[in-house]
């Protein structure tokens, strides 16, 4: 019973570490695209 | 105490993946990005991008809210049950926070790096799916999927509006191919879903006007749909390549509702099956030869 609960456990915590890894990626990737965007705009309205 | 109990399931990216209806998106996205390729103009590479990737997580969305509000009735039907809100995966509520993040998140994005008139028509698109089909007519009036198909209608004018930052007949015409597609489009999964709306409770034309009805409906629609199609060759937005998809395969959507409307069978509906198909084809390749057009640069015919 115990090594099912153990399994259970490191089951549960590497399944919610990953959905957090890839919850980090999409919001850094959304944070590259504001940034690289913020740049689009500038050189636009300097009329780069 | 069971380990479930202990450890319960723990939401996946998948599973908050599938509340954006993928496969919808993908036609959104791909109609949006037809209204950004045929329109006058250009558009920064990376500008375009954040306008496409705006409308397909405001599509997305608006999936996310559908499935919210509607977690109570896709429950009881056979094609929605194992939607993420009904198998337990994802709280309704979280649905809810998802949804309306996402949808403020996008309209926001479109208006501070493409333009206002773009966010303003995603802010509309979000708000006509969600309030005016989701909350009010999907279960009040069969009329629900025509006048609804509104807000899956106007990708292409929010593409449009991202280069131009204004609207002029030419989107309006590649929306009302849309609008008018849509319910044609829908019927014929109503005809042979018609048990699960019926017990859902969801008043679809063949629920509450019968099959021969939504039948010779469906005929009506196709036969304004065919030449509709064919309409952006004559106003000088589509070519050769464009009016053949359009008038080929718009032929063959008729001849396929009209099986629909001879259909015997009324317990597989094999014809309805088939329009379904027909229809989905229709709609990419008459977009899909739009963007071809443009891309390899073959003149507009201007008929």
């Amino acid at each position: 019973m115990k090594d099912e609960e153990r399994w259970a456990k490191d089951r549960w915590v590497v399944e919610r570490r990953k959905r957090n890894i890839a919850l980090a990626l999409m919001l850094a990737a959304v944070a590259v695209l504001f940034f690289l965007m913020s740049i689009v705009q500038w050189r636009e309205h300097s009329g780069q | 105490m069971s380990l479930s109990l202990t450890y319960p399931r723990v939401t996946t990216v998948g599973d908050f993946l599938a509340l954006l209806k993928p496969r919808v998106m993908s036609l959104v996205v791909f109609t949006g990005l037809a209204g950004i390729v045929a329109a006058p103009g250009s558009l920064h590479p990376l500008t375009a991008f954040t306008a496409l990737l705006c409308i397909a997580v405001a599509a997305g969305a608006s999936g996310c809210l559908n499935m919210a509000y509607d977690s109570d009735i896709d429950g009881l039907m056979t094609r929605t049950a194992r939607r993420p809100i009904p198998m337990g995966h994802i709280a309704r509520e979280d649905a809810l926070i998802f949804g309306w993040t996402l949808s403020i998140g996008a309209v926001a994005t479109m208006g501070l790096f493409v333009n206002f008139m773009a966010a303003g028509l995603l802010a509309f698109t979000v708000f006509f799916y969600v309030v005016v089909y989701t909350l009010w007519l999907k279960r009040r009036t069969a009329q629900n999927i025509v006048i609804g198909g509104l807000a899956g209608a106007l990708p292409p004018a929010i593409g449009w509006a991202a280069v131009t930052g204004d609207l002029s007949l030419a989107p309006l015409l590649l929306v009302a191919i849309i609008f008018i597609w849509t319910p044609p489009h829908f019927w014929a999964l109503a005809l042979w879903r018609s048990e699960d709306y019926a017990r859902a409770g969801v008043p679809m034309l063949p629920v509450v006007k019968g099959k021969p009805y939504t039948r010779l409906q469906i005929i009506l629609y196709t036969l304004v749909l065919v030449p509709l199609g064919m309409a952006p060759a004559a106003l000088g937005i589509g070519g050769a390549l464009y009016l053949a998809a359009a008038a080929g395969i718009g032929l063959w959507f008729l001849w396929e509702a009209i099986s629909v409307y001879r259909e015997t069978d009324e317990i597989k509906e094999p014809a309805a099956h088939r329009l379904f198909g027909v229809s989905l084809l229709y709609l990419t390749a008459l977009f899909a030869a739009l963007i071809a057009e443009k891309l390899i640069g073959l003149p507009a015919l201007a008929l």
